[in-house]
C-alpha cells in the first residue's frame, strides 16, 4: 500500500511535466504566432512594432529556448505574464481559484446532500413512484447541458420572477469583503457582515444548483444501490423487527455503510466539477478559473492556458490519487497496481 | 416446427425481459426517433433550416411551433436538423474512441513489457488533463469545426477505453482456455482477436452506451464555447449559444436544449438498462 | 401500522426542515432582487470590458479609451461638440506659420494626484515613452519628431508630416500625461530601449499616475474596475465620487441589471434587447454613432478559388442588401454608410446611399468570367460588437451573395485567431471601426489602397506587394494632403472617400445607432467619441 502511494506521488510531477510540455507545444502549434494576441491589426504589419513587441515578451528566441526558459521560470514559481490581462498568471489564478473553489464546494455540498437524499429515498421506496421520480430527477440533471439549464434557470428566476440576482459573485455596488481566504462567504463571515454573506449566498444559488444537479445522478445511483444492499442485511432486518424507529435505523446503520462508496463516487465526480466550472462560470459570468480558461483560450493567451492546465491537472491528479486510495481502503479486495 | 420457433422466440423474449424495462424502451424509442429524423428530415421538414422564412425573433405560433431566430429562420426545422450533426458526431467519436482505446488497451494488457509501459504512460498523461481543458486546447489548436471538435473528443476519450480493456485483458489472459491456446501455439494476433477480445466486451459496451450521451453533451459544450460547429450549421450547442445572446427571446434555445436532454436521457436509459442486465452486481 | 407512522415521521422531519429554511430566508428579505444601486455619489456602470492594458501608452481597446480617458488627462481635449479642441493641461498654444511646430503653455494649476505639478518634463517623458514603447497606438505619435521641454511651463512639439491633425491626436486618451517621477520610480523608461527596459506595465495595472478627476481604486480582470475621485484634482471636481464599471458580457444581462436598478448605466444594450425593456425608470436615447462595421475583401489571400478582381469585388458589393442588413443586425436602428469616412467627418458627406443591384452584380460577374458564381471563404470574429452579432451579419451576407451564385463558407474564429491567420488565408472578413478622434486622416491611414496603410498590408495578403491593388489616385491625394490646409484637406478627403468606395475592398455595412441607456436619475449623459460617456459631467439625483 505505502509503496503504491509513494509510486503514485512520484508519478505526479512527471505527469505534470508531460502535461506542461504537451501544452506548450500544442499552444505553439497554432497557426500564426503569439503576436496575434498581443497586437492589433493595425500594427501586425508594422515591422518596427512587431520587433519591439517580440523583444518585450521574449518571443524573439527559438521555440526550444522559450520552452527551456518557461520550465526554468516555472520551477522558481513564475508562470509568466498573461497576454490578455497583463498580470502574472499565478496572481490571476490565485485571484480566481477561491471563486471556483467556493462554487465547487457549494455545488459539491448541494449535490451530495441532494444525491444522498434522493438515493436513500429511492432505495427506501424502492420500485415505487417516489423511487422512479427521484431517479428521473437525478438522471435529468446529468443529461442536461449545464449551459442550457443555467440559461433557463437564469431566465426564470432572475429575469421573469426577479427573486434571484443575475450573473456575478456580488451585487455591482457591493465592496468585496476584506481578503482572508478569497472565498467571499467565509470572508464575509469573518468580517462579521451577515448581509454580505447572504448576498453572496444568493448569487451562488443558481450556479451551484446547476452544477449540483449535474452530479446528483451519479451520486444518487451509487447511494441507492449500496443502500439497497444494506437494507437487506440481517442486522437491519433485526433492528427493524426490534421496533427501532425507521429513521434511526437508516441513520445509525444504513448511512454509515453507505458513506464509503459515496465518498469515493464524490471524488470521481471531480471531473464533472471542472467541466461544470468551465461552462457554468461562462453562463453566470462567474470570475473563476473556468471562465478564465475559456477567455484565455479564446484570446490564445498561452501563458494563461498553460498555467490553468497545470493547476487543473495537479488538482485532478491529486483528487484521483486520494479517490483511488480511499477506494482501496474501502474495498480491500481491489488490487492496486 | 412453427411451434418450436414460437417457443424459441418466447424464450428469447424471456431472456431479454429484464433488459426491456420501461426506461429502456423509452430510451430506444427516443434514439430511434432522432435517428429516423436525422435520416429523413429533408423530406418532411416544415421549412428550410437555413432560409429566412419569416420575420425575425417571432415567438412560437401555429406557423412556427418553436418561433423564429435572429435571422428569421424556423427554430423547429433547425432543431430537427440538429440531429444530423449531433448524432453522427457522437457516434463516430465513441466508435473511434472505443476502437482505438480497446485495441491499444488489449495490446498493452496482452503483450506487457515495454509496449504496455509506453501505451499506459501515454494514457496517464492524457488522463492527467481535465477532459474539458484538453478538448478546448486541442480544438483551439486545430481551429473550429465539428470534425476538429470530434478529433479533440477522441483524444480525450480513448484512454478511458484503453484502461478498461487493459484491465479486462489482464484478467482474461489468466483464464484456462487462453493458457491452453497459448500452449497450443496459436498465433499472437489470432489469440488477441479470437480468444481475448471477445471476452472483454461487456464493460466496454456498457461504458460506450453511456458515453454516447456524454459525447453529445461534450460536442454541444464545445460548440457552445465557439470551438465546434460553424454557422449556419444548425448544431444544438451553437443554437443554444445563439439563444444565449438573445436570451429574452427564450424560444431560440428551448428546442435544441430539450433535444440534447432527450437524446442524452435516451442513451442513459439504455445504458442503465444494459448495465443492470449485463452486470448484475450493481443491481438490487 | 408502526411502519406507516414511522414513514410519516420521516416525511414530517423533512418538511419541517424545509419550511424552517424557507421561512428563515424569507425573513431575511433574501428573495428580493430589487436593489437601489448606490447612493448619489457612486455611479455603477455595466459594460462588456475588453481591457488589454491599463498602461496608457500600451493599452489599445474600446474600454481602454473609456477608463484611461478617466484616469489620465491629455494636453488638449475634445469639446462636447466632438469637434472643437479645447485646452486641458495646456491652457493655450501657438502654431508656427509653416504648421510644423506647436508651442503649448501648460496650466500652472495642473497637479498630479500626488500633488506634484504637471511640468513639461512629464509631457516630454509621456510622449517619448508612448513613441518608443512602439505599441498598438503608435500611429498617433508617428508624426512627432521632437519634444522640447527646456522651459518647465512650456512644451514645443515639432512634427514631420500630417500636421493638420496633431491636436486631435494629442487628445486621444493614449496620449495621457503620466507623472514621470512616479512612473520612473516604478520601472517606466522613455528612451529608445523602452521595449526591453520598461517594466512598469504591471505597476500601471494597479495604480494610476495621472492628473485627472479620477484615480484607479482597484481592477479585477473579468470582474470590475473601480475608480474614485482624485481629492487633489486641480479643476472642477465631478459630482460623482466613485465609478464602478462592472464586466457584464451580455447585453441581456446588462438590461436586466439596469431594469432592476443594480446599475445606473448600461453601455452596450443592443436594439433587440432595448425593445424588451419595460421599466419606466430607464431612459433609452438613441443617436448616431461614429463607429461602423465593414465587410473586407482580401484580393491577396492565398486560398482564393477565383481572383478577386475589381469587377468581382464590385459585384459582391452590389449584391449586399444594406437596408435588409440594418433590419437583421440592428433591428433597423442604424444608418447605411456609403463611404469609410463617416458623414460627420471632413469629406465624408454627399455620397449616394448604396443599394442592392442584383442585375448589375450578375452582369459584372459574367463579365469577369464567373456567370455561375464561385465559392469563397469568410473567416470572421465570433463576437458581438455594439449590439451587432457578426455571425448574424455574415449569415445575412451569405444569403445575399447566394442570390448571385456566390457561395460563402463561414468560419467564425476568435479575434486572436483571426489576427493569427491574417497571413493570407482570410479571403473575406468583417470588422468594426471606431474613431479615436475627430479627423479623417485616421481613415486614410487605415483604409487607403496605398502601400504603408493597414488595409493595404492586409488586403495584399500581408505581403505589401501587390501592384494591381494600388490605387494611384489615392497615392497622389496622399501627397497633396501633406501640404494641404484645413479647407483644402476636406475637399481632398472627399475625393479620397470616393476613391475608397471604388476600391471595393472595404464595404461599410451599417453605422449602428448608439443607445444611451440609463436610470432616470442620472443627469448629464451624452455621447463622447473618445470616452463614450463624460463621467466627470454626470451627476445623480
Amino acid at each position: 500500500m505505502l509503496r503504491y502511494i509513494v509510486r503514485r506521488l512520484i508519478a505526479i510531477p512527471l505527469l505534470i511535466f508531460g502535461v506542461v510540455t504537451v501544452c506548450f507545444f500544442l499552444a505553439h502549434s497554432i497557426k500564426g504566432d503569439p503576436l496575434s494576441s498581443l497586437l492589433s491589426f493595425r500594427q501586425l504589419g508594422n515591422p518596427e512594432v512587431v520587433a519591439a513587441t517580440k523583444k518585450r515578451w521574449g518571443l524573439d528566441k527559438s521555440l526550444p529556448e522559450q520552452w527551456f526558459i518557461y520550465i526554468r521560470n516555472l520551477l522558481s514559481g513564475d508562470f509568466g505574464t498573461s497576454f490578455r490581462t497583463r498580470r502574472p498568471v499565478l496572481e490571476d489564478i490565485s485571484d480566481r481559484l477561491p471563486a471556483t473553489l467556493e462554487l465547487a464546494i457549494a455545488s459539491l455540498v448541494i449535490g451530495s446532500l441532494a444525491g444522498i437524499s434522493l438515493g436513500m429515498l429511492a432505495a427506501y421506496y424502492r420500485n415505487r413512484r417516489i423511487d422512479d421520480g427521484a431517479r428521473l430527477f437525478a438522471l435529468v440533471g446529468s443529461s442536461m447541458p449545464v449551459f442550457w439549464s443555467g440559461l433557463i434557470l437564469l431566465f426564470i428566476f432572475s429575469v421573469k420572477l426577479q427573486i434571484l440576482p443575475g450573473p456575478g459573485r456580488l451585487d455591482p455596488v457591493t465592496d468585496i469583503p476584506p481578503y482572508v481566504t478569497g472565498m467571499f462567504t467565509i470572508d464575509a463571515l469573518i468580517a462579521g457582515e451577515i448581509n454580505k454573506f447572504l448576498e453572496v449566498l444568493k448569487h451562488m444559488i443558481l450556479p451551484a444548483f446547476v452544477m449540483a444537479w449535474s452530479m446528483m445522478g451519479i451520486i444518487s445511483r451509487v447511494v441507492r444501490a449500496s443502500m439497497l444492499d444494506v437494507l437487506n442485511q440481517e442486522y437491519i432486518l433485526t433492528a427493524r423487527s426490534k421496533g427501532a424507529r425507521e429513521l434511526r435505523v437508516i441513520i445509525n446503520h444504513a448511512l454509515r455503510n453507505v458513506m464509503i462508496p459515496t465518498l469515493t463516487i464524490i471524488g470521481f465526480s471531480f471531473a464533472y466539477l471542472i467541466t461544470g466550472a468551465v461552462l457554468v462560470e461562462t453562463i453566470f459570468s462567474w470570475p473563476g478559473v473556468g471562465y478564465y480558461a475559456v477567455s484565455s483560450t479564446r484570446a490564445l493567451d498561452f501563458p494563461a492556458i498553460i498555467g490553468v492546465t497545470i493547476i487543473g491537472a495537479t488538482a485532478f491528479l491529486v483528487t484521483n490519487l486520494v479517490t483511488d486510495i480511499s477506494y482501496a481502503f474501502a474495498n480491500p479486495k481491489i488490487r492496486l497496481g | 416446427m412453427i411451434l418450436t420457433r414460437i417457443l424459441q422466440f418466447r424464450s428469447f423474449l424471456k431472456r431479454y425481459d429484464h433488459l426491456l424495462t420501461l426506461p429502456v424502451i423509452i430510451g430506444i424509442l427516443i434514439i430511434f426517433f432522432w435517428a429516423i429524423t436525422a435520416i429523413s428530415v429533408d423530406y418532411w421538414q416544415p421549412y428550410d433550416p437555413l432560409a429566412m422564412v419569416s420575420r425575425r425573433l417571432q415567438p412560437p405560433s401555429a406557423k412556427h411551433l418553436l418561433g423564429t431566430d435572429a435571422l428569421g429562420r424556423d427554430v423547429l426545422s433547425r432543431t430537427l436538423h440538429g440531429a444530423r450533426h449531433s448524432m453522427p458526431i457522437a457516434m463516430s467519436v465513441v466508435i473511434s474512441a472505443v476502437t482505438i482505446g480497446s485495441l491499444l488497451g488489449a495490446v498493452a494488457g496482452f503483450s506487457g513489457k515495454w509496449l504496455d509501459g509506453l501505451i499506459m504512460r501515454l494514457v496517464d498523461v492524457t488522463l492527467a488533463f481535465p477532459p474539458i481543458l484538453l478538448a478546448m486546447a486541442v480544438a483551439a489548436a486545430l481551429g473550429p469545426g465539428l470534425r476538429n471538435a470530434g478529433i479533440a473528443m477522441v483524444i480525450v476519450w480513448w484512454p478511458i477505453y484503453a484502461r478498461l480493456m487493459r484491465a479486462q485483458a489482464l484478467e482474461v489472459r489468466e483464464r484456462d482456455h487462453v493458457e491452453a491456446a497459448i500452449a497450443s501455439g496459436v498465433s499472437r494476433t489470432r489469440l488477441l482477436f479470437v480468444h481475448i477480445l471477445p471476452l472483454c466486451w461487456t464493460p466496454v459496451l456498457i461504458n460506450a452506451t453511456m458515453d454516447f450521451g456524454q459525447a453529445v453533451l461534450l460536442s454541444a459544450s464545445l460548440s457552445f464555447i465557439g470551438l465546434g460547429a460553424k454557422p449556419p450549421t444548425p448544431e444544438w450547442g451553437s443554437m443554444i449559444s445563439e439563444g444565449a445572446t438573445f436570451f429574452y427571446y427564450w424560444w431560440i434555445a428551448l428546442g435544441p436544449g430539450l433535444s440534447i436532454l432527450m437524446v442524452v436521457l435516451g442513451f442513459n436509459f439504455i445504458g442503465d438498462g444494459l448495465r443492470d442486465f449485463l452486470d448484475p452486481r450493481t443491481t438490487d | 401500522m408502526t411502519k406507516l407512522s414511522n414513514r410519516i415521521g420521516l416525511q414530517r422531519h423533512i418538511s419541517i426542515f424545509v419550511t424552517l429554511l424557507v421561512l428563515m430566508l424569507l425573513a431575511g428579505g433574501f428573495f428580493s432582487n430589487r436593489v437601489d444601486a448606490a447612493g448619489k455619489d457612486t455611479l455603477v456602470v455595466a459594460r462588456a470590458m475588453d481591457i488589454n492594458s491599463l498602461d496608457p501608452h500600451i493599452a489599445f481597446c474600446d474600454t481602454c479609451k473609456v477608463v484611461i480617458g478617466m484616469m489620465y488627462e491629455t494636453i488638449v481635449k475634445l469639446g462636447p461638440d466632438n469637434k472643437t479642441i479645447l485646452p486641458q493641461i495646456a491652457k493655450s498654444w501657438d502654431v508656427s506659420k509653416d504648421g510644423m511646430s506647436y508651442t503649448f503653455y501648460l496650466d500652472e494649476r495642473a497637479v498630479f494626484a500626488d500633488g506634484s505639478p504637471v511640468e513639461s518634463k512629464d509631457v516630454k517623458f509621456s510622449i517619448e515613452r508612448w513613441q518608443n514603447l512602439k505599441q498598438d497606438s503608435n500611429m498617433y505619435v508617428k508624426s512627432i519628431s521632437k519634444v522640447d521641454a527646456s522651459d518647465p511651463r512650456k512644451v514645443v512639439i515639432t512634427v514631420s508630416s500630417w500636421p493638420s491633425e496633431l491636436l486631435g491626436q494629442l487628445a486621444v486618451p493614449y496620449a495621457g500625461i503620466v507623472n514621470s517621477d512616479l512612473a520612473m520610480a516604478n520601472g517606466a523608461v522613455s528612451s529608445a530601449d523602452a521595449p526591453e527596459k520598461d517594466k512598469a506595465e504591471a505597476w500601471f495595472m494597479k495604480n494610476s499616475a495621472g492628473s485627472s478627476p479620477f484615480v484607479l481604486e482597484s481592477y479585477r480582470p473579468d470582474e470590475e474596475i473601480r475608480l474614485k475621485q482624485n481629492p487633489r484634482y486641480w479643476g472642477k471636481k465631478p459630482a460623482i465620487k466613485r465609478v464602478i464599471i462592472k464586466h457584464v458580457p451580455q447585453s441581456v444581462s446588462q438590461a436586466q441589471m439596469l431594469e432592476s436598478g443594480q446599475v445606473d448605466v448600461a453601455m452596450q444594450i443592443d436594439a433587440d434587447t432595448a425593445k424588451t425593456i419595460r421599466s419606466r425608470d430607464v431612459v433609452i436615447k438613441s443617436q448616431p454613432s461614429y463607429y461602423f462595421n465593414y465587410v473586407a475583401l482580401v484580393p491577396g489571400a492565398t486560398n482564393l478559388k477565383v481572383p478577386l478582381t475589381p469587377k468581382v469585388r464590385e459585384a459582391i458589393a452590389l449584391a449586399i442588401d444594406h437596408e435588409g442588413m440594418l433590419d437583421v443586425t440592428l433591428g433597423g436602428a442604424g444608418r447605411v454608410q456609403p463611404s469609410v469616412i463617416p458623414v460627420e467627418f471632413p469629406g465624408g458627406s454627399g455620397f449616394p446611399t448604396p443599394r442592392q443591384d442584383l442585375a448589375k452584380a450578375r452582369k459584372l460577374l459574367a463579365e469577369a468570367g464567373h456567370p455561375n458564381g464561385f465559392e469563397i471563404l469568410a473567416v470572421y470574429p465570433d463576437l458581438t460588437s455594439y449590439g451587432v452579432n457578426y455571425s448574424v451579419v455574415m449569415q445575412k451576407v451569405q444569403q445575399d451573395l447566394a442570390k448571385i451564385g456566390i457561395k460563402v463558407i463561414l468560419e467564425p474564429v476568435t479575434m486572436a485567431v483571426l489576427r493569427a491567420r491574417t497571413g493570407g488565408t482570410v479571403p473575406m472578413t468583417i470588422l468594426m471601426w471606431a474613431a479615436d478622434y475627430m479627423g479623417s486622416a485616421q481613415y486614410v491611414q487605415y483604409f487607403a489602397m496605398v502601400p504603408g496603410t493597414t488595409w493595404f498590408y492586409l488586403a495584399s495578403g500581408t505581403t505589401n506587394d501587390m501592384p494591381s491593388l494600388v490605387n494611384h489616385r489615392e497615392a497622389e491625394l496622399m501627397e497633396k494632403l501633406q501640404k494641404a490646409g484645413a479647407k483644402e484637406a476636406e475637399k481632398l478627403y472627399h475625393e479620397f472617400a470616393k476613391e475608397m468606395i471604388k476600391d471595393y475592398v472595404i464595404i461599410p455595412i451599417g453605422n449602428p445607432d448608439l443607445l444611451l441607456t440609463y436610470r432616470k436619475n442620472v443627469q448629464g449623459m451624452r455621447y463622447d467619441i473618445i470616452t463614450e460617456i463624460p463621467f466627470d459631467e454626470i451627476s445623480k439625483r
